[in-house]
């Protein structure tokens, strides 16, 4: 091997071992892209093909989103769908914003006040927080929709956003992460006569910024496909988010795949924008914080 | 040091304390903390939403039923109470085989030995035991062949360690622990079956089917932490697009119209002429790479690759198309010829969203997807298989997949891994590598390290944390997992066998209406997950590297 | 960092502002909404639109969270919350959500509105009802028969099925499908089992079983009847090979879910023959291929007895805690008119619930199939159809799945068929053992039956232990 590299010279070998990386990062990325190529390929398709392998449609459509959009009847039945997509949308993306935003606050202090506060019983909170995280959640289900029903929060934003922004989760996340930053500038502030407000927002924050924004990321895709807890708290189509809209394609008498591709696709090309802007902070970021236990 | 530590600042510290954590905790206690202690007080009784029946406090009946035997005739309880000695001397040989590793008890080398031996023996007699038709005793001997296995494997870890003797000490008594366990269950284990059967059985094939899928995550974590390693550094032919960003977009779009009907018309005329048009733009940017000077040399070596990647790729997509008919795989080479028109084909930043993809598409739209490509007859998977066959000549014919018994569960994991390999466990991977210090790197470097002894001295324990991490979130998530696919894509799966536990509660709880059953079977759930935590936990401590 | 948050929470807050500015106004003075629980089928739009034009004043709006499950039912009746008019689409879901206090009562009110088990199938009686009250009342009704594909027969040159033939017979038919080629050159399966609890419900009732005793304390599967029905259909699959297995079956598996799967395949012309309703019909809409392509004919019978079979009904009950049970009595009333009856001929959503627009195949024709031939099986299967039995001392819902899951079992071959059933009768009987111990008001009820007082030897003389 080290003759070949005398032979090529570094800058050559440096080259070839890019070439040899794009090519085994092509091939993995088309296995695994694979699913998604099909999905979108598959909203193209009409209903006799969508279910076959290929990927290419032997029929093309492009029937199928204005269809899910409303502005055009199913081809076959000849009936509009009254999807209300828009509206759908718009719920998903407000929710899954204001979820986000609330949970990213309240987790950031609390872990500021498990990370870098005492008190008494401290780790004991902090355990139960890690335990109630074992529970599978089936069973709360009900006790936890009592709960709802007596907050009033059934049919309303305020029943989708607040119960969601409250898990462990955030917490844990965070708390790992300003565990990993130094205090020595903490110790540098309080000399200098900083309360502990001024000390979080301008000396943990910024430094925890990248587990900040992981944490963004994760929550926003959580809330942003959350079907099961929307579906039980709602009985009004305008409040629905997209994944609970989308179940009037799935009834008993028939499941409308191709519709259901074209709507998971328009679902989810935000999220990927999303991803690819944030995407250098949270890799960048994420190395300060650390994941030490 | 800072000012001195008054009774007031103490109060004030407190208030502080108090205004940090009052929403999060306030939204705990009521969201999340109450409903879980409802659902204890639950499982203790009998409510089952029925009018007619009292809600009554039953103690322990529901634990009993789930996990209990009965007798099918007449209660032997003398054999039941040696039974279930023996398995609570197993239990305890485990717990304590683990602590002694940990604690480093002297004599734990004849142990492993003895455990290897016990390992051996259980791989024998499951191997050469004659096999009963029915999937419970099938689940019994495939779950004692892994046993077998790891026994193996966890003796001769043992047995191995460095700076002990071959001498006897307190850390062989959990072998011994261990062997006395198996010894008594597998003596008694005619007689106990034969006058008592599980109370709950679907109980215990469910709990296997749950492990069972669990098998994967090993697979799918040594899978991140590949992929990571892969897309960690930026590829050195610089990420920009080659040329000014106006070209970049012409270009873009001209190929991606050219690739749309190319591929899509395929070899009919409209689709002859995308491709053709698609291969003249490529070239033409060839040339003007070519031509047109760039500043730095660096910048100009990424364009010409480029667009050379470009034309590239327009030929192997017009082969695909015309020469080989194989529209599907042309779509695939069409998506590349797009990425290097974009000029992000050696933008490392297109692979990582590309392996995030499947996390993007989680939920039901992606199981549809997956059963669609499971497919015995016309998915891809199987079609694929086939056509690898028929390429070497063989006649090869995939399983059926979701449909047969013994190939569902691997189906799932295999889906599970696939889908999950670029994921989150990805993202943390990607973090925790960009926190391992340079400088360690370069002393290895110094030191004249291969890339591998790079890799196990340096790279793999400053990962501890997050493989930690990553693991114990991986358990929790396999344990309470399973659910989703159960629900949408297998109904439990033919006969049962894809049947989670957490399915299993969510039907006693939704369909029986049985709900104090499904808070027990919820509660022994979190007792396994709490324990598998809790080992890991101090397990991994190892793995943590001191500062 | 402040700074962006505060952006952010301006931008939630803005949100926020456009979302409820833009919500729906609320119903007009005067129009009182009603919630109805059922599944996103297209033809709910036409008969919540006919309600709201006999009935000024009433809206029903379709909540279509069901589609099968009932968390989401379940989960609000819990706490008070559900729908007015619940769906229940059979007997077994009645009877666990009668049970749990979901439904009401509707015995009072029946006569009044009109919609009591004299306005609709006497067959239904026993469907509609638990423990002599009622609890619901049909929107649609259903009894299978055997619907062919003509031009897949045509294709393999069988004669088409008659009215009168047996289970023999019907193999033979499978057989003659399955070994004549296909002129076409296409592949073709006989039959679609789409669902087998359905299929071997048809069997065993045919064959003259019951599902547990008249007093509801002995669970029959391992009778010979029933022995006989899983013999059969296991030979069906695996001895004469007429019926797909499981594995064969997911192979054709098209869109996937309950029951599509399997009608879609059937609609693209792939099998011969399916037991099924006639809400067939409603899926002739998406696929108008098949068009003028289907024929029906009775269900096999069995030799020497008087062909039967089983019927059913997706009903609507009212909630027992809804505020607008005013409203909910006058929509079930709507199902009870003849103007709801003939919009459902119309749809071809099955059968509808006053039976005198039913009479006859003539009277069903409609505009998915103009042939009266194909309806009057039909009209014959109500007839002589029987709802299934149940037991109060078990969860219809448990039997029914731990009864799917044994035959699941003998399709995949996990377990031969006759000790699949015997373990299924055992746990059965198990169970209804436990649930007299546990429950105090099923000991009641017991001694209500049987007219002796309860005790903890009782089942050696009902049950084998």
């Amino acid at each position: 091997m080290t003759r070949v590299s005398k032979k090529l010279g570094p800058r050559m070998l440096r080259t070839l071992g890019a070439v040899v990386r794009v090519v085994v990062l092509s091939i993995i990325g088309f296995a695994i892209s694979i699913p998604f190529v099909w999905m979108v390929g598959a909203s193209f398709k009409p209903r006799a093909e969508v279910e076959e392998a290929h990927i290419v449609p032997r029929e093309p459509t492009l029937d199928n989103y204005p269809v899910v959009l409303d502005r055009m009847p199913d081809p076959v039945t000849g009936q509009y769908l009254g999807l209300r997509f828009g509206r759908w949308y718009f719920n998903s993306i407000f929710v899954a914003l204001s979820v986000t935003l609330l949970q990213v606050l309240t987790s950031s202090m609390a872990a500021y006040a498990f990370a870098r506060m005492q008190w008494r019983g401290r780790d004991t909170v902090f355990l139960l927080y890690l335990a109630t995280m074992m529970i599978p959640g089936v069973v709360t289900m009900i006790p936890n929709f009592q709960i709802m029903v007596s907050l009033q929060f059934l049919n309303t934003y305020r029943g989708l956003i607040i119960p969601a922004a409250f898990t462990a989760f955030g917490t844990f996340l965070l708390r790992q992460f300003m565990l990993s930053i130094p205090q020595a500038m903490d110790e540098a502030a309080k000399i200098d006569g900083a309360g502990h407000w001024r000390i979080f927002w301008d000396i943990v924050m910024p430094q925890a910024r990248p587990g900040v924004i992981a944490l963004a990321i994760i929550t926003m895709l959580g809330a942003y496909q959350s079907f099961f807890w929307p579906l039980i708290m709602l009985n009004q189509e305008q409040y629905y988010p997209l994944p609970v809209g989308m179940l009037a394609l799935d009834s008993t008498y028939g499941r409308q795949t191709e519709l259901i591709m074209a709507a998971t696709v328009m679902n989810v090309v935000p999220l990927i924008l999303i991803f690819i802007i944030f995407q250098k902070y949270l890799v960048k970021g994420l190395q300060l914080g650390g994941v030490k236990g | 040091m800072g000012k001195p530590v008054t009774k007031k600042s103490r109060s004030r510290e407190a208030l502080a304390v108090l205004g940090f954590l009052a929403p999060n905790l306030l939204g705990f206690l009521g969201f999340t903390l109450l409903p879980v202690v409802l659902s204890f007080l639950m499982a203790f009784t009998n409510w089952n939403l029925k009018p007619a029946v009292d809600l009554e406090f039953v103690g322990l009946r529901n634990f009993a039923d789930l996990i209990g035997v009965q007798a099918i005739d007449r209660p032997a309880p003398l054999l039941s109470a040696l039974y279930f000695g023996s398995a609570g001397v197993l239990v305890a040989g485990l717990i304590s085989v683990l602590w002694a590793n940990m604690a480093d008890w002297r004599g734990t080398r004849v142990g492993g030995a003895l455990i290897v031996a016990l390992g051996a023996a259980v791989l024998a007699l499951a191997v050469l035991r004659p096999r009963v038709g029915e999937d419970s005793a099938r689940a019994i001997s495939h779950g004692l062949v892994i046993s077998g296995g790891i026994g193996i494997l966890a003796g001769l870890g043992l047995a191995t360690r460095e700076g002990e003797g071959w001498r006897p000490g307190l850390g062989t008594l959990p072998a011994l622990l261990l062997v006395a366990g198996a010894f008594g269950l597998w003596m008694l284990n005619g007689a106990m079956w034969g006058s008592y059967e599980p109370r709950d059985a679907r109980f215990w094939q469910y709990f296997y089917n749950t492990a069972y899928l669990m098998i994967g995550i090993p697979f799918g974590i040594a899978g991140s932490l590949a992929l990571a390693l892969l897309v960690n550094n930026d590829l050195p032919l610089s990420g920009r697009a080659p040329g000014p960003l106006l070209a970049a977009l012409l270009r873009t779009a001209a190929v991606a119209i050219c690739v749309v009907f190319g591929v899509v018309g395929g070899t009919t005329v409209i689709g002859k002429v995308g491709l053709a048009s698609g291969a003249g733009v490529a070239a033409l940017c060839f040339l003007a790479a070519l031509l047109i000077t760039v500043r730095a040399p660096a910048e100009r070596l990424g364009q010409i690759a480029g667009t050379l990647l470009c034309l590239l790729c327009g030929i192997v997509t017009m082969a695909l198309v015309l020469g080989m008919g194989q529209p599907n795989v042309a779509v695939l080479g069409g998506l590349f010829w797009l990425m290097a028109a974009m000029g992000v084909a050696f933008n490392i930043v297109a692979y990582r969203t590309v392996y995030y993809l499947p996390t993007f598409t989680a939920g039901v739209a992606l199981m549809i997807l997956w059963k669609a490509l499971y497919n015995p007859e016309t998915g891809p998977i199987n079609v694929a298989i086939e056509t690898i066959g028929n390429a070497l000549g063989r006649d090869w014919q995939g399983p059926e997949w979701l449909a047969s018994v013994p190939w569902a569960k691997p189906a799932l994991i295999i889906m599970g891994v696939w889908t999950g390999i670029g994921g989150t466990n990805m993202l943390l991977y990607l973090a925790g590598l960009s926190n391992v210090p340079t400088d360690l790197m370069d002393a290895a470097d110094v030191d004249g390290a291969s890339a591998w002894g790079k890799f196990r001295h340096v790279t793999w324990p400053q990962l501890g944390p997050t493989t930690f991490f990553i693991t114990i979130m991986s358990i929790i998530g396999g344990l309470q997992g399973g659910f989703e696919q159960a629900r949408v894509m297998t109904g439990g799966g033919p006969a049962g066998s894809t049947t989670t536990l957490s399915y299993y509660i969510y039907n006693k709880a939704f369909q029986d209406l049985d709900l104090g059953y499904a808070a027990a079977i919820s509660w022994v759930l979190f007792a396994i997950i709490f324990v598998a935590t809790a080992l890991n936990w101090k397990f991994g401590r190892e793995l943590e590297v001191s500062p | 960092m402040k700074h962006v948050f505060a952006a952010l929470f301006a931008l939630a807050a803005a949100l926020y502002i456009v979302a409820v500015r833009t919500l729906d106004p609320p119903p007009p003075e005067g129009i009182e909404r009603i919630r109805w629980a059922t599944d996103a089928n297209p033809t709910r739009d036409r008969q919540t639109g006919l309600f709201a034009e006999l009935y000024r004043g009433l809206e029903a709006v379709v909540d279509p969270g069901l589609g099968g499950d009932q968390t989401k039912l379940i989960v609000q009746c819990a706490t008070g919350t559900g729908p007015d008019v619940i769906d229940v689409y059979d007997q077994d879901a009645m009877a666990s959500q009668v049970s749990a206090g979901i439904l009401m009562d509707l015995t009072p009110y029946a006569e009044q509105y009109g919609f009591s088990v004299e306005n609709t199938y006497p067959a239904l009686r026993d469907a509609l009802m638990v423990d002599g009250r009622q609890y619901r009342f049909p929107c649609n009704v259903w009894a299978n028969c055997v619907v062919y594909n003509k031009a897949v027969f045509d294709d393999h040159g069988v004669p088409y099925p008659r009215d009168d033939w047996t289970w023999t017979e019907w193999i033979e038919v499978c057989r003659q499908l399955l070994q004549s080629p296909s002129r076409a050159g296409e592949k073709h399966f006989a039959f679609a089992n789409w669902n087998n609890i359905w299929w071997f419900g048809e069997l065993y009732i045919n064959k003259g079983g019951r599902y547990f005793s008249e007093d509801g304390l002995t669970c029959l599967l391992d009778s010979e009847e029933a022995l006989w029905a899983i013999q059969f259909y296991y030979d069906a699959i695996y001895k004469h090979e007429v019926v797909p297995s499981a594995a064969q079956l997911a192979s054709l598996s098209a869109q996937g879910g309950w029951g599509s799967g399997w009608l879609s395949i059937f609609s693209n012309g792939k099998v011969g023959m399916i037991i099924i309703g006639r809400w067939y019909l409603c899926q002739v809409e998406y696929f108008p291929q098949m068009k003028g392509k289907l024929g029906a004919v009775r269900l096999p019978h069995v030799e020497g007895r008087e062909p039967t079979g089983l019927c059913d009904t997706r009903a609507a009950g009212i909630n027992a805690m809804s505020p607008h049970k005013d409203a909910a009595l006058k929509f079930l009333q709507y199902l009870a008119s003849p103007e709801y009856s003939k919009l459902i001929v119309e749809d071809g959503d099955s059968m509808p619930p006053n039976p005198s627009v039913a009479a006859s195949g003539e009277m069903l024709v409609n505009r998915a199939e103009p042939d009266p031939a194909f309806h009057q099986p039909f009209v014959d299967a109500m007839e002589d159809a029987q709802p299934a039995d149940l037991s109060p001392f078990i969860d219809s819902l448990v039997v029914r799945r731990w009864l799917g899951e044994a035959l699941d079992r003998v399709e995949n071959q996990v377990e031969a068929p006759d000790t699949a059933f015997r373990n299924l009768t055992t746990e059965i009987n198990r169970t209804i053992r436990v649930n007299l111990e546990r429950q105090p008001h099923l000991q009641r009820l017991y001694e209500e039956r049987t007219g002796r007082p309860y005790t903890e030897d009782w089942w050696r003389e009902y049950q084998k232990p």
